[in-house]
């Protein structure tokens, strides 16, 4: 007796409503990526224009540490 | 163009409708309604237009997530007879010998199709979490039905302004009331919006309207999932019209339920009205099918094949089933007419370079396969990594099956089948523990398999581990009955036992 393999496999085909769901949940997920990369982008632009006003902000905050000095 | 600009824009935007150009149409709307928001017939149309593109068809959007499977609440018989219930197909019907027909995940026959419809055989929730989607209807780990997608995703992504209608400040009771508009709203709600609540509240408003009259409310009132008082709406609207989809629909609700005798009952009657219907036929031969009655299904598929020649689904599973009964040269030809009606897939690719390899067209069958690599997309990889495995096999290159099985393994951790060749090869060159522990991992990964017990059992009689072989053996049998072999060696361990 030896041991047995296991047989080749046909791959099933996709109906049609199959390819139709892959096909949106593929468009949600690019919809969503590219609206979170312009959100990305958006908030990355808006920290930089912030960025310089916040180091002078800082300069002019009181530091706890050395108020007494 | 020039002409067009002449039309009315509404009428515009009906036409852009007709001719399915969805995008153009839904900016026309937009437009109308930036100049009048209150124009009722623009603002119908964009609802038709946001739902056509989430519109999937409900009968054929069957998958069922983890949580309904294993805390399902709506089983009317857990323990079910044999043949009575999708979670105990018939095993040992004809064509449905796992020796010749590769299984699913499920433990069902290998289909010709995928349908994103589910029904596991009971196992535990740990190994549903564990085996991945590799055997293609068995489930997805998490649900990925139409509903699951639209639900938060569907709106958010196609607007980001925030949802074209406000459900909650909108008057539902005014537009539901009205003929003209509920239908494209329920639609929306529905399709796009998937807010079952609301839709469930327009749908019962318009049903009311039309005094209980119109088959479509009912059929929609019955959509809603909810399972019980889904048959009444739709015997009742059996009785104002007959209509295919109802008869479809009383079915799903049975399928669903586990019930598939009903469904089959449902599905000739549907049959008696609308003879050699497509839809009915269709779903009468998925339901044969799933329940290990595959002769009476390829029969139904034959039928449908004689009223639409073009049917892929069907000429897929009559494919299939030639394949495995031995001739993969009708097969063949079955495959080859789907390529000629212009399907061309990486799926389609490597059925007809299998088919060709088994009647020994070896030119073709390797140009295929190296086609069917080229396009294929990441959930297939494996198994085309698998079959080219196969191929190198039968040639005589055990090195190159050797390095196939591993590329597959690469693309799915969890393909079962190819840990269990990969463990014969191993066997051969003589690594004894290297096999076992692939045989030991394959039956973890693939509990549908019953080669890796066989296998091990093997090895555990030679080692002279009778106790281990015994309970290899019982579980190859187990999933297997019928299996010689297995059947064999169980004798031939009995009587070592009985001696003592």
């Amino acid at each position: 007796m030896s041991p047995i393999f296991c047989k080749p496999k046909l791959i099933p085909l996709k109906t049609i409503t199959m390819e139709k769901l892959e096909k949106m949940q593929q468009d949600a997920i690019e919809k969503l990526k590219a609206l979170e990369e312009a959100e990305e982008a958006e908030q990355k632009a808006s920290k930089q224009s912030n960025a310089p006003e916040d180091e002078s902000k800082s300069e002019n905050e009181t530091n706890i540490w050395k108020a007494d000095e | 163009m020039e002409s067009s600009k002449k039309f009315d824009v509404l009428f515009r935007a009906l036409k852009l409708y007709n001719q399915n150009e969805i995008d153009k149409c839904e900016e026309e709307c937009t437009k109308i309604l930036q100049k009048n928001p209150l124009d009722q017939a623009a603002w119908t149309l964009k609802l038709s237009c946001l739902t056509e593109s989430l519109y999937i068809d409900e009968l054929d959007n069957n998958d069922v997530g983890i949580a309904e499977t294993f805390l399902e609440q709506n089983v009317i018989a857990p323990n079910a007879r044999p043949g009575t219930s999708f979670n105990r197909p018939l095993t040992s019907a004809r064509g449905a010998n796992p020796l010749l027909r590769p299984t699913t995940n499920a433990g069902r026959p290998l289909s010709g199709v995928v349908r994103p419809m589910t029904t596991a055989r009971p196992g535990t929730m740990d190994q549903a979490v564990r085996t991945s989607r590799t055997a293609k209807t068995a489930r997805a780990v998490t649900s990925s039905s139409a509903r699951f997608v639209r639900l938060g995703t569907a709106s958010m992504a196609s607007n980001p302004d925030g949802p074209f209608v406000n459900l909650a400040r909108l008057n539902i009771e005014k537009y539901a009331k009205d003929a003209q508009v509920n239908r494209q709203l329920f639609e929306y709600v529905f399709y796009h919006e998937g807010d079952v609540k609301t839709a469930h509240q327009i749908a019962a408003i318009a049903t009311k309207e039309a005094e209980f009259n119109d088959w479509y409310w009912k059929n929609q009132l019955g959509k809603l999932g909810m399972f019980q008082d889904a048959e009444k709406q739709f015997l009742s609207s059996l009785k104002t019209m007959k209509m295919v989809e109802t008869y479809a629909y009383l079915a799903k609700i049975y399928n669903r339920l586990d019930q598939p005798l009903v469904a089959i009952k449902y599905y000739e009657e549907g049959l008696e009205s609308f003879k050699n219907d497509i839809t009915i036929l269709t779903g009468l031969a998925r339901v044969n099918e799933q329940l290990g009655k595959i002769d009476e299904s390829i029969e139904l598929y034959k039928e449908i094949l004689a009223v639409q020649a073009n049917n892929v689904e069907a000429i897929a599973c009559i494919a299939t089933n030639y394949f495995y009964s031995d001739l993969p040269e009708i097969a063949l030809r079955y495959y080859r007419r789907i390529m000629q009606m212009g399907v061309n897939n990486a799926e389609l690719f490597l059925n007809v370079g299998l088919c060709c390899f088994f009647c020994q067209q070896f030119d073709l069958a390797i140009a295929c396969i190296e086609r069917a690599h080229a396009t294929a997309t990441e959930d297939i990889q494996a198994d085309v990594w698998y079959n080219t495995g196969h191929v190198a096999l039968s040639i005589g290159d055990v090195k190159m099956a050797d390095r196939c099985f591993q590329l597959a393994l690469t693309a799915d951790q969890d393909h079962g089948e190819s840990l269990c060749n990969l463990g014969i090869l191993r066997l051969r060159e003589g690594k004894i523990d290297q096999a076992k522990s692939f045989f030991h991992n394959a039956k973890g990964k693939a509990p549908h398999l019953f080669e890796p017990y066989f296998n091990l059992a093997i090895l555990a009689n030679q080692a002279g581990q009778y106790s281990e072989a015994l309970i290899n053996v019982n579980k190859s049998l187990e999933i297997f009955p019928e299996h010689v072999h297995s059947q064999t060696l169980k004798r031939h361990i009995t009587i070592l036992y009985t001696m003592l």
